[in-house]
């Protein structure tokens, strides 16, 4: 990872790639009628975003391998609810718009608690 | 469109950035540094507050002594054995005051004739110190893990975190021609760009498990309380040992059992420092430190085993190497990866050299941005008006960049010369590291910047020179320790590479154009003015 950092300095990657036109279109169609709304899309990502991860690591604290209750389990669930939500946080920019964001982590809410509860109480 | 996409995340990346950046700026110079905690703690001993080590088959009768002598030890007993290298003492426990809640540290050994010699005093411990900065960039407020600090860089983390990605996703349109080259033309925003560019993707993934891992630091409580509410409901988190029986002191397991007892479980393990705790209780506890050279660990230094002081066998020792799960493991090689602790020396310099990269980025950061808002002067026309905002950004990049560098050695200098046995060196640490840190942040603020940089850079370049200086000059370099002499030699090669940055430095200000905030055309006309006109100054450069 270091010695890379020195490559820049011999100078011999100076080259200029080439993106394929053709792709090119295809993802400007694709973002069609994009709106940034950026501070929305951020908040609605903070307060929903971090259900879902909760909801993701409670899964597999439920449902993952091992019994439910080990030190070990609770430790690596709770860990593994920062990376997903800061996650999905970092990539809510890439809607086109608040609504369909709303409408997948809405959904996504929905279903993952459906099946968070199923597994706490329904055995 | 697509241009619409990059451009909402380009200024995602401003923001998160410019709010994060001179926060991360200074944790990532202080953890560079606290890759040497160890020799930075041995650095900083003195003779006047160490008290003599002991042989091993001493430590059984040192410890039931200084239980006997003083019961109030029980509640929270640290025991360094030899193979934690230099300490203050082999035995130390802190004494709350229930009233004021100050704390008074006390220290144990033998003196050569086997006697009990007891003491109170503070020891420096700079490496401690400089790992609180790292973990609170020095913002004060609360103590320990509730450092009012620890959650601001918690938060600060996060706005990393989304920086990152948001960086990445920037960058990645044009990744291939952009990749890993430095552009040094007439465009300094280019040479920057490509700079910080270079940075971040060499050195990605580090940041990236920094970024998430400093954030589960500061907030694993909370998250755990989520987890609580959604998740695990009545049932426990975590598995507790029964309650057991008050025992007397006399039954603590010796030493050398203890050892072999772990060494059954995890045969590299070799034992440096124990911590007792509540040993007077109904549920005495006990942390078992150990080095494991080359294995991924859970703390910083040590591999750790918990249990029971009185009991022989080893209870929670998943977090060992050879008992790891899938669970365990994953957990402690997040640790591991945060610590750089996984392989020795080596490791610990690569972690250093991230870490003082990771200071770039966010310095280069700061640059491009000051870069980017750049009014340019057309032609013969009067010179533009730089903003306020790209002004004061380059004075505290300047005053925040240098300051911290000079707190620290600042405070370095004063732990040095001042005596330990008769002052709070703790807090006059501190007190050497605010003045120096405020001191730069001030100056940067009254002079031109770039006038600012080379002057606070001369005045670091001397007080880390002086370092080394001071060490020689006290005669604690003959006969030092390993770990001592190092932090010296590298105080001074640190002092030469600074050196250098001033000579390029002075290489380039002739090249400064007038319109930039670097220049330093606008102060001599201020001083021009100052001489020209009593009257207060009202150009507007100089307020900007």
């Amino acid at each position: 990872m270091l010695t890379l950092g020195l490559l820049p300095f011999s100078g011999v990657l100076d080259k200029p790639g080439k993106v394929l036109a053709k792709k090119k279109k295809r993802i400007q169609k694709g973002l069609e009628g994009y709106k940034p709304q950026w501070w929305v899309k951020s908040l609605c990502a903070v307060f929903l975003g971090l259900p879902i991860a909760v909801a993701i690591a409670g899964l597999i604290a439920l449902w993952g391998p091992g019994d439910v209750v080990v030190d070990d389990k609770s430790q690596f669930v709770m860990w593994l609810i920062t990376p997903v939500w800061l996650t999905l946080v970092s990539l809510v920019y890439l809607f086109i718009s608040v609504r369909r964001m709303l409408s997948l982590y809405l959904g996504l809410n929905l279903v993952l608690f459906t099946l968070l509860w199923v597994a706490r109480f329904g055995g | 469109m697509r241009v619409e996409l990059i451009k909402t995340y380009k200024s995602v990346h401003t923001w998160t950035g410019i709010l994060a950046g001179l926060f991360l700026y200074i944790a990532f110079i202080a953890g560079a540094l606290t890759m040497f905690k160890g020799p930075l703690n041995q650095w900083a001993l003195q003779p006047e507050t160490t008290l003599p080590s002991i042989s091993v088959n001493q430590y059984d009768s040192l410890i039931s002594e200084v239980l006997q002598a003083h019961p109030e030890a029980a509640k929270q007993m640290t025991v360094q054995l030899p193979l934690a290298g230099l300490k203050a003492a082999p035995v130390s426990w802190e004494i709350e005051d229930e009233e004021t809640h100050g704390h008074t540290l006390w220290y144990a050994s033998f003196n050569e004739k086997g006697e009990l010699i007891t003491q109170s005093f503070t020891v420096s411990a700079i490496g401690e110190f400089v790992d609180h900065l790292h973990r609170t960039a020095g913002i004060p407020g609360g103590e320990g893990h509730d450092a009012f600090g620890t959650y601001v860089l918690g938060v600060v983390a996060a706005l990393y975190f989304v920086a990152l990605i948001s960086g990445l996703i920037v960058f990645l349109p044009t990744w291939f021609k952009d990749l890993l080259v430095l552009r040094k033309g007439k465009n300094r925003k280019r040479y920057w760009l490509d700079f910080h560019n270079v940075l971040g993707i060499t050195s990605l993934p580090f940041h990236l498990i920094i970024a998430f891992t400093a954030f589960v630091f500061a907030f694993h409580d909370p998250l755990y309380g989520a987890l609580r509410v959604a998740v695990y409901g009545d049932s426990p988190m975590f598995t507790r040992p029964a309650p057991a029986e008050v025992k007397s002191f006399s039954e603590l397991v010796p030493v050398a059992e203890l050892e072999t007892a772990i060494q059954e479980r995890e045969p590299k393990f070799q034992m440096a420092e124990i911590l007792y705790m509540g040993l007077d209780t109904r549920s005495p506890r006990m942390r078992v430190g150990g080095l494991m050279h080359g294995e991924v660990v859970r703390g910083a230094e040590y591999a750790y085993v918990l249990g029971n002081p009185y009991l022989r066998e080893v209870p929670y020792s998943s977090i060992l190497p050879s008992n790891f799960n899938g669970y365990s493991g994953t957990v402690v090689s997040i640790f591991s990866l945060h610590f750089g602790n996984f392989g020795g020396n080596a490791v610990r310099w690569i972690y250093f050299a991230l870490g003082i990269m990771g200071a770039l980025i966010f310095f280069t950061g700061n640059l491009l941005w000051i870069e980017s808002r750049r009014k340019k002067r057309r032609g013969q026309d009067e010179l533009p008006v730089q903003t306020t905002s790209s002004m004061v950004m380059a004075r505290l990049t300047v005053g925040v960049g240098l300051g911290t560098i000079l707190g620290i050695a600042v405070s370095m200098l004063t732990v040095k010369w001042l005596p330990h046995a008769q002052v709070d060196i703790e807090f006059w640490q501190k007190a050497a590291y605010y003045s120096g840190f405020f001191l730069a942040v001030a100056w940067a603020f009254i002079r031109r910047p770039m006038v600012a940089a080379r002057q606070l850079l001369i005045f670091c370049t001397a007080t880390i020179v002086l370092i080394p200086i001071s060490s020689l000059i006290k005669g604690e370099l003959l006969g030092a320790v390993t770990p001592v002499w190092a932090v010296d030699l590298v105080a001074l090669l640190i002092g030469i590479s600074f050196i250098l940055v001033l000579a390029c430095l002075r290489k380039r200000q002739s090249k400064i154009e007038p319109d930039s905030v670097w220049s330093e055309i606008a102060e001599q006309s201020d001083i021009e003015n100052d001489i020209a006109s009593p009257l207060p100054n009202t150009h507007p450069q100089a307020s900007g």
